[in-house]
């Protein structure tokens, strides 16, 4: 009886999370009780129709008929989300919770509800179904007592848990309800479809890409209650496979790309010209050609790099920023590297790039690739202004890296500064790259970088993710080119809408 | 976002503990007259193994593999020591970055 009690309470607070979660993010919208119980209703009726239909789903396609469909009903939960995420987010809480206000906005309003009363189907589907189907089980053993009075006890356990959550959600000030739970929804798409995405690895229609990416089972087991509680909010997974991990990240960069996309108009493509060609408007930010940064070292390596960067923004003029740089390892831990670099200031009003700093970069390697799980690195650069109109600045942090069986992890965590003239508060950076490791000359990845600017709210910080393809192509024994390049775009109102990032780079090792 | 950045380099301190050292395997690879020393290695899977690469020539090569994700100059007459991480079962093909196509060797797990 207990074994039924606990399986039917985890699957109920399973789905309660998402209803909760809606409920709690469409304050003021119109019927929306109505909405979401529908939602429910149709959820368990349809979780009695999968049930019944599982010896049959489960012949079709080769036996992958079942995975195929939990998988479909996750992408299409994930999707939904999304879209619910995007449009919330442009529309902003006001305009949500004047639904009732104009007759428009309350049809409106009504086809937002039906869209979310599906995602609250799906959810109560996918849950109710598993929870039929275990029963069924019990039944089978001929435990009916058993069966009936768990299965009650853990609904009702269940929903009151769900209630719960939802008067703590009402308890919040509103304005932070509507970001919280935008930002939970976000990463419970994520791992909505990182499990769709595992169903399809496990019928063998998408390639695994790697066993177990990480293993954080000694932090947080998976089947621990926490663990549970984390896989339903964030998908959480202890032991990822590399497309669970591709899946996932990919929903988080989707819909933030998407949620600051949102806010545009779609005069997007004459937008650009008119940035191109016109003079900078006042600028809200200095920008310094992005990469992340490697803590590796390789003694005896020369290496010639040229790098670009260059936005366009509505908001403000155009950025481009080149750098060449000329660097060397004298030992296998350390690298010096020497670099000039070129701006087009937004503040001017000339077009033309001209050289703005002298920086020196200086990298230290502090263990061997794999002797510890991150392999660390320290880092630290001066910049030098060309003139008294621009600032001095100093660059430190950690950098660390991890090798991952088919994909390589980079990650930076800087303290930034500038001094003189058109200085600026101490800022920190966080940037991120994570690529695969498809062929030597082409591994696609992510990348995200982050700069407080010395700001403290997220909207005046700087926000930027995007994809990217990097790769190195072997030219003559002990040298090789090697490319990086990325388009990211701003998810913060001080964030540029777009940005393009190059490094080229030749080593030459002797 | 500062109190962020405090706890972000704490865990990074947690996370950086190294496995202890009796733990890790070590295994040994040269390079002698351009050729690796078994050219063929076997390691135990899902173990992380510590290679021992002893370049017995006079002229330094350099130890790097795409599937490994590790590069690393063995000076001429020297040792270096290179840190695999556990691996899954299979082949990983590693070369002398100094003669790339002729220098070249496999690591299986099994």
């Amino acid at each position: 009886m207990l074994a039924a009690a606990l399986i039917v309470f985890r699957e109920v607070l399973e789905a309660a999370l998402v209803v909760t979660i809606v409920m709690a993010a469409t304050r003021g919208m119109p019927h929306r009780k109505r909405w979401v119980s529908l939602g429910i209703a149709g959820g368990v009726l349809g979780a009695g129709v999968v049930a019944a239909m599982t010896n049959i789903l489960a012949g079709m396609f080769n036996g992958a008929g079942q995975d195929i469909v939990n998988a479909g009903i996750l992408f299409t939960a994930t999707v939904l989300i999304g879209w619910h995420v995007v449009w919330m987010n442009s529309h902003g809480r006001k305009m949500a919770e004047a639904m009732r206000a104009t007759a428009k906005s309350v049809v409106e309003g009504e086809r937002h509800m039906s869209i979310l009363a599906v995602v609250v189907g799906l959810a109560v589907l996918r849950e109710g179904s598993e929870v039929v189907l275990m029963l069924q089980g019990l039944w089978s053993t001929g435990s009916t007592f058993a069966m009936l009075g768990g299965g009650t006890l853990g609904l009702v356990a269940g929903v009151l848990t769900g209630g719960l959550m939802y008067l703590g959600f009402v308890a919040l000030p509103v304005a932070q309800v509507f970001t919280l739970t935008n930002g939970i929804l976000v990463l419970i798409a994520a791992g909505m479809a990182a499990h769709g995405a595992n169903f399809l690895a496990q019928a063998d229609l998408v390639p695994s890409l790697g066993g177990h990416i990480w293993d954080t089972s000694s932090f947080l087991k998976d089947d621990s209650p926490l663990g549970q509680l984390l896989a339903a909010l964030i998908g959480y997974i202890a032991r990822p496979s590399g497309i669970e991990v591709l899946f996932y990240s990919l929903t988080v960069t989707t819909v933030m790309g998407l949620m600051q996309r949102a806010k545009r108009q779609t005069l997007h493509a004459l937008m650009t010209l008119a940035v191109l060609f016109g003079g900078g408007f006042g600028f809200t930010h200095y920008a310094k050609a992005a990469e992340v940064l490697s803590p590796y070292v390789t003694k005896g390596e020369w290496e010639v790099e040229q790098q670009g960067y260059m936005t366009r923004d509505r908001s403000s003029g155009n950025q481009k920023n080149f750098v060449g740089e000329l660097g060397y390892s004298p030992t296998p831990w350390y690298r010096v590297e020497l670099e000039g670099e070129w701006e087009r200031n937004p503040n001017s009003n000339s077009q033309d790039t001209r050289f703005s700093s002298f920086n020196i970069e200086n990298t230290f390697e502090l263990a061997d690739p794999g002797e510890y799980w991150i392999d660390p690195g320290l880092f630290f650069e001066t910049d030098f202004a060309r003139d008294g109109n621009s600032p001095n600045g100093l660059i430190f942090g950690f950098l660390g890296a991890h090798t991952f069986p088919m994909f390589t992890e980079t990650f930076n965590i800087l303290a930034h500064k500038d001094y003189g003239p058109s200085n600026t508060p101490l800022g920190f950076n966080f940037d991120n790259q994570l690529k695969y490791r498809y062929k030597p000359w082409l591994e696609p990845g992510f990348e995200l970088y982050s700069d407080t600017s010395g700001k403290s709210r997220f909207q005046d910080q700087q926000f930027q993710t995007g994809p990217g393809f990097f790769g190195k192509i072997y030219t003559f024994n002990g040298q090789a080119l090697k490319y990086e390049v990325a388009y990211l775009f701003g998810a913060t109102p001080a964030s540029p809408d777009g940005a393009l990032r190059w490094k080229l780079e030749y080593e030459y090792t002797f | 976002m500062y109190y962020a950045f405090g706890i972000c380099l704490l865990a990074l301190v947690f996370l950086a503990l190294p496995t202890r050292a009796e733990d890790v395997p070590e295994q040994h690879l040269s390079l002698k007259n351009h050729s690796f020393v078994p050219q063929e290695l076997t390691v135990p899977i899902n173990t992380k193994v510590k290679l021992i690469v002893k370049n017995e020539d006079g002229e330094a090569a350099e130890f790097e593999s795409f599937e490994l994700n590790r590069e690393k100059v063995v000076p001429a007459n020297g040792a270096i020591t290179v840190y695999l991480d556990p691996l899954d079962p299979g082949t990983y093909p590693f070369f002398d970055d100094f003669h790339r196509d002729t220098t070249t060797g496999k690591i299986i797990a099994k």
